[in-house]
């Protein structure tokens, strides 16, 4: 069964060229030695880098905490500590600020990640394939499929 | 490649953003640093605006993902009391 | 059950009404297996599907050998994560790898997850349609947007250090899935995201290789309102609790 040819501008989305192939034993071989080898040092979960005990919403929290009472401090600074006006001015609504540049930077990523969601019309086309290899085998080698 | 409309949706919303983003920064960082009787000052509403507006939206938000959220679950439990 | 010799992999095939795909999923894997030289075993877990996967599978085990193809059918549908557990009882591999038996995962990606795990000594290699050339084919706009949105807000709140929380194609060290499955609750979507998160906390690495999923259920919605709130939920439980 001839392969089709590769993309020319380069495959989109995985394909591959193997299943058309016999087995290459060299290859095989490079394989299956490195997968016994694999272990090395294994993590016990004692000796792992202690991942942080708390808990993701506990690390938000302090997060904020933190960041809210430095604003806070500046925001209600008494007369005699206030920053100057201008700055004092931009200061003020800075948490609306951030909520409203972070939804920007997600609205941008969510978008941008859409438009670059690679579409795999060739891995289909080639599974397309592989269906009709597999069931004309499978056949052969007396497999009753029902339909189809 | 993403697909031609994907794409549209995709970078729009980027510009989109990018716009918004800008304009934001503009009314409340930059603003402020510049005099009162600058031309500038004409393209940007009042300030309080700055914070009214984005506050109203996010309520929106959370209101609407709030119904949402409700309207699946009313209709999964009617779904589930119709088929008993 | 000890394993037998270095490097097998052990494949979990859960199934449900699959007598179309799995001939073809089998075929595909014995394939790829075989032109990479790697030692293999397929574990089939028929939740007592009506449509006579059964029966297929056990022609399948005929033509390829009961000590490729192991049946471990269960009586009914009893949930992802149970026929994980029931599955590895089985297993003699030293990695097992989890994938849909739908064709929405290709066989010929599992020796570069070997490839992958190799490199890096991972404990862990997941696949992700979100990075490098890796894609989906067959969904629209809609189910890009709320899949790429999804993933946009798990990565935020669970900083989990991989790209593609919610994909089912992956390889684990059995040891590793075994510890995992102790620890894990959650169920669908979740579940895929609960192992990976776990993972991470028990100081396991974990590697990527970008795929192609090709979704082939046209018109079926596999993405309705119900499946957005409960992934909600899931997704506020784990940034609550871990």
């Amino acid at each position: 069964m001839p392969h089709p040819a590769p993309p020319a501008g380069g495959a989109r989305c995985r394909l591959s060229s193997e299943l058309q192939l016999p087995s290459s034993p060299a290859r095989g071989a490079a394989v299956t030695a490195h997968l016994g080898t694999g272990r090395g040092a294994a993590p016990a979960p004692g000796a792992a880098p202690s991942q942080a005990a708390m808990t993701k919403l506990a690390q938000w929290l302090c997060a904020l905490a933190l960041l809210g009472s430095a604003w806070a401090a500046l925001a209600l600074a008494p007369p005699g500590l206030q920053p100057p006006a201008p700055l004092r001015r931009a200061l003020l609504p800075l948490p609306v600020y951030l909520l409203v540049a972070f939804g920007c930077y997600s609205l941008a990523t969510v978008g941008y990640r859409l438009a670059t969601f690679n579409d795999c019309e060739e891995a289909a086309a080639e599974l397309q394939e592989h269906i009709r290899a597999a069931r004309a085998d499978l056949r052969r080698r007396g497999l009753r499929l029902g339909d189809q | 490649m993403a697909t031609a409309t994907d794409q549209l949706v995709g970078f729009g919303l980027v510009a989109f953003s990018l716009v918004l983003f800008v304009y934001y920064t503009l009314w409340i960082i930059v603003l402020p640093f510049i005099d009162s009787d600058h031309g500038i000052h004409q393209y940007f509403l009042p300030r309080e605006y700055a914070v009214i507006i984005p506050v109203a939206a996010g309520l929106l938000l959370l209101l609407f993902i709030g119904v949402f959220i409700m309207f699946v679950m009313w209709k999964s439990r009617k779904h589930a009391k119709k088929s008993d | 059950m000890a394993a037998r010799g270095p490097g097998r992999v052990s494949v979990l095939l859960p199934t449900y009404n699959e007598r179309d795909n799995l001939p073809l999923v089998v075929w595909l894997l014995v394939r790829t297996f075989r032109h990479s030289g790697i030692d293999f075993e397929i574990i089939i877990i028929d939740d007592g599907s009506p449509d006579g996967t059964k029966e297929v599978a056990q022609q399948l085990e005929k033509i390829y050998g009961s000590d490729k193809i192991l049946l471990r059918p269960r009586a009914r549908k009893l949930g992802l994560g149970t026929a994980y557990i029931h599955g590895m009882k089985y297993a003699t591999g030293n990695f097992i790898v989890i994938m849909d038996a739908d064709l929405s995962h290709h066989p010929k990606f599992i020796p570069e997850f070997i490839r992958k795990q190799q490199e890096g000594n991972f404990d862990i290699v997941s696949g992700t349609r979100y990075k490098g050339n890796g894609g989906v084919y067959g969904w629209d706009l809609k189910r890009k947007l709320i899949s790429r949105g999804a993933n946009f807000l798990t990565q935020v709140l669970l900083r989990p250090g991989a790209s593609d929380l919610t994909g089912s194609f992956r390889l684990y060290r059995k040891e590793v899935l075994e510890k995992l499955m102790e620890k894990c609750v959650s169920k669908g979507y979740v579940f895929q995201m609960e192992m990976i998160v776990r993972a991470r906390q028990l100081g396991f690495t974990v590697g990527e290789v970008p795929i192609s999923f090709v979704d082939r259920v046209y018109g079926e919605s596999k993405l309705g309102g119900n499946e957005i709130v409960s992934f909600l939920k899931g997704l506020l439980t784990l940034f609550a609790t871990t």
